[in-house]
């Protein structure tokens, strides 16, 4: 009686907080993954190599390109959904790349790179939200959620333990003195209640 | 084993301890609720894009060569919406049709317009050089056209008649809000002359 009662409680709870998690999931999601919210089905899917582009490439020889794939590693290809535009083989990236280093020949610094990148391209440019705005929930959601979880799970936990509270009486002996008067009376009651 | 186990759950406080528990998965329930309810209004405020007969998502377009373009300045004109990329090959297939009939409805109350999707400056000039276009182009800015008017990919073309609504393109039988995959030039012809038939205000 006792187990199965736990047992439904167990599943409660497993599935409340399962249920919490896929919530916390489906709202925060969207926040996340803002960089896949291209248009679909691109009827041009050209990322049919699938080398990527730094294994094709050189070994970066200058300090430029090793500059470049840093810049480009924060970034995402704009047309493909969720690759760098570190690794993006596609002829589209490989001139992308090129811009940066013309940028960085230029002494353009890498967050005027970036923000010209976002500016051309959308906040999908960003292979990461950045810390701001809306965008925060994206970076908060989640400890919140285990913030949440934790309090609630926590707090049933402890429901739990204080109604499984138990105190031992040992047979024979008589220790009624040491009890209190409530448990005696509620002993009482119930003894009543089950026979 | 010779213990006997007190149960701290009298039967009256088992019976608020009911109420509270059905108090605490109402919350539960309520929060859940009204999560779901935030995740319907975005998805109904994310939509499918412009619909047929209503006014055309309005934009800017900083063109390739110089200037501006505003949709809302072309009331009056049938407008031809296309969007393309140089990385796209099957804009390449309708790339010629577009300019050709770009030239010939010019004069007449027509203006295209090509949008160009997710692209590298350098690229986009030698596209159009290439294929001799001079309607007026610029690069979607952080994607905001295509997102506006809920772009499937490219190429993807868009009528819109002279009060600036969104004017409907027949594709297999269909009325569609816009002709995806590339255009042709009995395509556009149709709907070009459908639309500068029809009298502006009726």
């Amino acid at each position: 009686m006792q187990q199965q009662g736990l047992l439904f409680r167990a599943l409660i709870l497993g599935s409340g907080v399962a249920m919490l998690a896929g919530l916390l999931f489906v709202v925060a999601g969207p926040v996340m993954t803002r960089r896949h919210a291209l248009p679909e089905g691109n009827r041009e899917s050209p990322d049919d190599q699938r080398v990527t582009a730094r294994q094709m490439a050189q070994p970066p020889d200058s300090a430029l390109e090793e500059e470049m794939y840093r810049i480009a590693d924060k970034l995402n290809c704009p047309i493909c959904q969720g690759q760098r535009l570190s690794e993006c083989p596609i002829q589209i990236c490989q001139e992308m790349r090129a811009e940066i280093i013309q940028r960085l020949r230029e002494g353009q610094t890498e967050e005027e790179i970036i923000q010209a990148f976002v500016d051309r391209y959308g906040i999908q440019a960003l292979n990461q939200p950045p810390v701001e705005g809306f965008n925060i929930l994206a970076w908060v959601m989640p400890f919140v959620g285990l913030a949440v979880v934790l309090v609630i799970g926590g707090w049933v936990l402890r429901q739990w333990s204080r109604r499984r509270a138990t105190v031992p009486v040992e047979a024979g002996e008589d220790r009624a003195g040491e009890l209190p008067e409530e448990y005696l009376r509620r002993l009482q009651q119930e003894l009543e209640d089950y026979s | 084993m010779g213990e006997v186990v007190l149960e701290h759950t009298p039967t009256e406080e088992r019976a608020t301890g009911l109420s509270r528990r059905l108090l605490v998965f109402g919350g539960a329930l309520l929060v859940i609720v009204a999560l779901l309810a935030l995740l319907a209004v975005g998805l109904r405020r994310a939509g499918g894009g412009p619909e047929l007969g209503q006014p055309a998502p309005d934009f800017t377009l900083e063109l390739y060569d110089g200037g501006e373009l505003a949709l809302s300045d072309l009331r009056g004109k049938v407008v031809v919406i296309n969007f393309w990329a140089s990385w796209c090959d099957s804009c390449r297939d309708e790339a010629p049709a577009l300019e050709r009939m770009w030239r010939e409805y010019k004069d007449r109350g027509v203006m295209f317009i090509g949008v160009d999707y997710v692209d590298v400056e350098s690229a986009a000039r030698a596209y159009l050089a290439e294929f001799d276009i001079t309607y007026p182009n610029g690069l979607d800015k952080g994607q905001r056209i295509s997102r506006a008017y809920r772009i499937r990919g490219v190429p993807e073309t868009f009528f819109v008649d002279k009060e600036g609504n969104i004017a409907p393109i027949v594709v297999n039988g269909q009325l569609q809000t816009r002709k995806i995959s590339p255009i042709t030039e009995a395509e556009l012809r149709s709907v070009l002359d459908r639309l500068l038939a029809e009298e502006e205000g009726g």
